[in-house]
């Protein structure tokens, strides 16, 4: 389980990378808290929050390889590379 | 990486979202190839119908922004043969659960098959009727649990992919939802082949079958995806006793043959001459 | 135009053509046969396409299919056929696909006697699918009246976008006789209402005045969603009670709208009759001239013909003079009909059926035999 806390640790913490910059969109009226994405991404990009739902706690460890996406099984995560909108789904 | 971008322009979202399916489920996850391999090909939605049956697969048409057709239990198949034989320049691509297709549908199955109608039959094989409550369905592998087989299931079960290639199929393939990003290659090899296509894809149900016979979560099932399969190429070389508990995924069978379709306008040629 | 010598199930594919029927699904089964073989030798000629398809439940799914896909549609069967078709009959009525059944009667129940007839699927005509639903059905009484029948099967499918059953018994479906058939040019042809809206302002099934809503076809730039589930004005399914009941009660209030014109009835030397005869498909031969030979005897019998047995033409009896003290409900099965009659005449008159199901028709002897209690013959008066 990850506070609220230690998000904003992760996500505040700038760390050069050599894969492209993205941030990720979560529709959490959408997501069903399966934990695929968390489970499964081998980089441990998500944790879970106090819901359950999946936040990207380190979008700078992400390769962009789109395992999480495929196989979210709601359509509900969306990765926006660097100058993308935040448009809603 | 664009996948993540394209799906949304597919999706009825502004309508019927979130999907109706239990969290884990892996129909989504095969929705979501579908659509990758349609965009992937540059097919105008306006010429792609999906016809589905009854079951929890069934929803999958509610979700895809196609010429999207609700059917009757089982039949499917006929009716999307209705609708392609009517209107032949439509991609039809015809959603069916495992109970839908092998059990009441099989008549429909067999003879889609043996006509080589052009069309792209899914089976979302998961083991069980998730719809209704988890009922043995004829997919269920022998000693498993479901409701109506509280004792451990005794009847043998059936290989969709078998049943499609001695049917008359020309393109018979299987994947995993585990293994999305291939079986997106696999859809668009399917609806690429000009005949009657079938593309079973063994798909997660944790909340039924997975909680009945006791395989984990969501994340567990899909990780067993992964474990239990082997390629075509591996299976090849491996003895009927390894493969007894393996789920075989790849290309089975590409052998184009004359299709339905096709083959009708050669009828109206003939019979314009008598 | 010259007369032919035709059959029934001639005449009903040459109605079919003439209206524009170009989808032909089905599935043999006796005595319906020459109906699909007919269609699959005309059709490719006209441009119309003929599946012979696995079952009968393949058969009116797949001509569902092709009326959505934009097709005038048609299948052809007999009474254990048209059990198993039943069920998408029903999706048909829901999805509100215009598609004609032809229902060649045969002896029943079950496998019954496939070559002699019936009038035996009446009320599976009306009640066979589940739920409550409107249908239409309509039976001819002559080979003429076929093609007349189908012509208008089709035209009340395409206009009010419901299944329709043509009820045709084994006597009509394989009776020959001398027609002179109408010029193509003066069939009158009903197509379904498109829509012409932009896409994305079309609602596939919004109510309006008629209660039929436009039906575009798939592949035509209007993708929509069509579902046998209780759906909404988008075709999407819901449970709201507001939006299921407006779906059921459209569905009813589209036919109900028709009424006059879809209860097709004939009344014949009822203007003095006291008593009438009321019957339809082949009885109403033998019902002609039951009432003529009667009428010569001094009776004052007279003939109401119905055309239309669903819905119900209860408007033939509204009218009907008080002088009519009795009625005689003859039909080749155990009064299913007569029920019917029975009920639109709330009491008013004796209502009597004549019951004949040993496989042959009833004769013009049997139903005067019947009305005059001479007994001796195989209809039997209750």
């Amino acid at each position: 389980m990850l506070s609220k806390k230690t998000k904003v640790k992760y996500t505040e913490k700038k760390k050069k990378s050599k894969y492209p910059m993205v941030s990720f969109q979560i529709f959490d009226k959408w997501c069903k808290r399966c934990g695929i994405c968390v489970d499964l991404c081998i980089h441990n990009v998500f944790m879970v929050d106090e819901d359950g739902y999946p936040r990207a706690v380190k979008p700078v460890e992400c390769n962009v390889c789109g395992f999480c996406i495929t196989r979210c099984p709601d359509f509900a995560l969306r990765i926006l590379e660097r100058g993308e909108k935040n448009a809603q789904g | 990486m664009q996948k993540s971008i394209d799906v949304y322009a597919y999706l009825r979202h502004e309508k019927k979202f979130p999907l109706i399916w239990c969290a884990g489920c892996g129909n989504g996850i095969i929705l979501g190839s579908i659509i990758r391999a349609v965009d992937g090909l540059g097919l105008d939605k306006n010429l792609v119908s999906m016809v589905s049956g009854i079951g929890c697969s069934g929803r999958t048409s509610t979700y895809v922004d196609f010429n999207t057709l609700h059917t009757t239990h089982g039949r499917a198949l006929a009716f999307a043969t209705g609708v392609k034989f009517g209107r032949p320049e439509l991609t039809t691509l015809v959603v069916m659960g495992d109970g839908d297709c092998l059990s009441i549908g099989g008549n429909h199955f067999i003879h889609a098959a043996r006509r080589n109608i052009d069309m792209t039959a899914f089976i979302f094989n998961n083991n069980i009727y998730g719809m209704t409550g988890g009922q043995v369905s004829p997919t269920t592998p022998e000693g498993m649990i479901a409701s109506t087989a509280s004792y451990g299931n005794r009847e043998p079960n059936f290989d969709a992919c078998k049943l499609a290639v001695a049917a008359g199929a020309s393109f018979v393939a299987r994947g995993t939802t585990y293994e999305a990003d291939s079986l997106d290659e696999i859809i668009a090899l399917a609806i690429q082949n000009k005949g009657f296509s079938v593309v079973e894809v063994m798909t997660p149900c944790p909340t039924i079958y997975g909680r009945y016979n006791r395989l984990g979560n969501a994340v567990k099932m899909l990780r067993m995806q992964l474990e239990d399969t082997v390629t075509v190429e591996e299976a090849a070389g491996m003895s009927p006793e390894e493969l007894k508990d393996k789920v075989v995924t790849g290309v089975f069978h590409d052998a184009p043959r004359p299709e339905l379709c096709e083959e009708y306008e050669l009828v109206i040629e003939t019979a314009l001459k008598k | 135009m010259e007369a032919k010598l035709l059959m029934g199930n001639e005449a009903c594919c040459e109605g079919a053509l003439a209206v524009g029927v170009d989808f032909f699904g089905g599935y043999p089964i006796t005595p319906s046969n020459e109906i699909g073989e007919i269609m699959s030798r005309r059709l490719p000629k006209v441009g119309g396409r003929f599946i012979q398809m696995e079952d009968e439940i393949g058969s009116m799914a797949c001509i569902v299919g092709a009326s959505i896909a934009g097709r005038k549609t048609m299948t052809a069967t007999s009474g254990p056929g048209f059990s198993l078709m039943q069920e998408n009959l029903g999706f048909a009525a829901m999805a509100e696909a215009p598609c004609v059944i032809v229902n060649v009667m045969r002896g029943g129940p079950s496998t019954g006697m496939p070559t002699l007839p019936s009038q035996g699927d009446v009320q599976q005509a009306r009640w066979g699918t589940h739920g409550d639903h409107p249908i239409i059905a309509l039976t001819p009484s002559t080979v003429r009246e076929v093609f007349d029948l189908t012509v208008t099967s089709v035209n009340f499918a395409e206009k009010y976008r419901t299944p329709v059953v043509l009820l045709m018994d084994e006597v009509i479906g394989h009776l020959r006789e001398k027609v002179v058939l109408p010029q193509k040019e003066s069939v009158e042809v009903v197509n379904r209402a498109k829509p012409t809206c932009p896409p994305e302002w079309y609602r596939p099934f919004e109510d309006n005045k008629s209660g039929v809503p436009l039906m575009a076809p798939f592949g035509e730039g209007y993708r929509y969603h069509v579902t046998g589930l209780t759906h909404d004005e988008m075709g999407f399914p819901t449970t709201k009670k507001d939006e299921v009941d407006a779906l059921n009660q459209r569905l009813h209030r589209k036919i109900r709208q028709g009424f006059e014109e879809i209860m097709i009835h004939e009344s014949f030397l009822m203007e003095d009759a006291t008593t009438a005869i009321v019957t339809y498909g082949c009885v109403v031969r033998s019902a002609k001239t039951a009432v003529l030979e009667m009428r010569q005897e001094g009776k004052k019998v007279g003939l109401i013909k119905l055309t239309t047995l669903w819905p119900f033409p209860r408007i033939a009896f509204e009218n009907l003079s008080d002088q009519v003290e009795e009625i005689f409900v003859p039909e080749m099965n155990m009064g299913q009909l007569y029920r019917e009659v029975v009920r639109v005449n709330h009491g008013k008159r004796v209502v009597r059926k004549i019951s004949k199901v040993d496989g042959e028709m009833i004769s013009p002897e049997d139903i005067m035999r019947a009305i005059k209690r001479e007994g001796g013959s195989g209809a039997k008066v209750y």
